[in-house]
């Protein structure tokens, strides 16, 4: 009797077990998996366009992934979409020297228009004397 | 002739000015006012001659224009509805009208889309005098949800039954 009553109760535990494990798993939804997928992989892209990489590739895969999407070709949506996160991925690996070199390069850019006045100062008199001297070299003074 | 003080004052000034603007042009934000846009065209893609009547239950065909001028890609997507007067979207708040048909695409910063449509109009609660309404709407990637951008189309049309 006894041993009636503690299997009955283990089975019980067993079941509440079982339907607390069901009720913690995740609830797959297919109709804003796709925006959510879709808006994570932009916003991605977004992080590598503002460090100044070309993201073409990465929204024509996206756009072809929605249109295969809405056309109910899942398989192959999944497909691009992986594609994108692919290339978000090698692309982030490079982002760095990207921005960086962008930077360095501004920089240059900017050390070099800020010289040109000083320049301007510095050789434009001694530049203009070294052509007025050179272009009167023959001539000849007459007393 | 020596180089004159004057004319040199003046060189000096113009390559002071040239570099300011030079440096000022690289240093800039790189897109100081962000803005969205739509458009409704007819469907030869064109400014006018839009459809003014339509028989009840059947198609019409137009295009839709969407601009990204955000500084960065967006998710959008384009929501038609069929309203009244009184039920036509604002700025702040979209039509509380069901959606219809709606069109995702994601665009490049700078890149606008210009795409047909064929959609089906009918007559809604009665009324002969129908707005086709096109809205803009966002995906916000902090909230994970679409958001309206305020931006809006629409088209009153006549329905013959």
């Amino acid at each position: 009797m006894v041993s009636i009553l503690i299997r009955a109760c283990l089975t019980y535990i067993t079941l509440v077990v079982l339907v607390l494990l069901l009720c913690n798993l995740p609830i797959v939804s297919t109709s804003s998996d796709l925006d959510g997928d879709v808006g994570s992989l932009v916003e991605r892209a977004s992080e590598l366009y503002s460090k100044g990489i070309d993201i073409s590739i990465i929204i024509e895969k996206l756009n072809n992934a929605i249109v295969s999407y809405e056309e109910g070709n899942v398989n192959e949506s999944s497909r691009l979409l992986g594609e994108a996160r692919g290339l978000i991925e090698n692309m982030s690996t490079i982002a760095y020297s990207v921005y960086f070199s962008n930077i360095v390069f501004k920089a240059i850019i900017v050390v070099l228009l800020a010289t040109i006045p000083v320049l301007v100062y510095t050789l434009l008199p001694r530049f203009y004397l070294y052509l007025w001297y050179k272009s009167k070299k023959k001539w000849i003074v007459l007393r | 002739m020596l180089l004159d003080e004057e004319v040199f004052a003046v060189i000096l000034a113009v390559s002071i000015i040239a570099s300011a603007l030079g440096i000022a042009l690289i240093l800039r934000p790189e897109n100081p006012e962000p803005f969205t846009a739509i458009g409704l065209l007819n469907e030869d893609c064109k400014i006018g001659e839009y459809p003014k009547t339509a028989w009840d239950n059947s198609s019409i065909n137009l295009c839709i224009y969407v601009a990204n001028y955000l500084g960065k890609p967006g998710y959008f997507k384009v929501v038609y509805k069929l309203a009244t007067r009184e039920t036509l979207p604002n700025n702040t708040t979209p039509s509380p009208e069901e959606a219809l048909r709606e069109w995702r695409f994601v665009l490049r910063d700078k890149e606008d889309k210009t795409f047909p449509i064929s959609i089906i109009v009918y007559s809604i609660r009665g009324e002969a005098h129908v707005a086709l309404v096109f809205e803009l709407w966002l995906y916000d990637y902090s909230t994970r949800n679409w958001t309206y951008t305020g931006r809006w189309v629409h088209l009153y049309i006549n329905i013959t039954v």
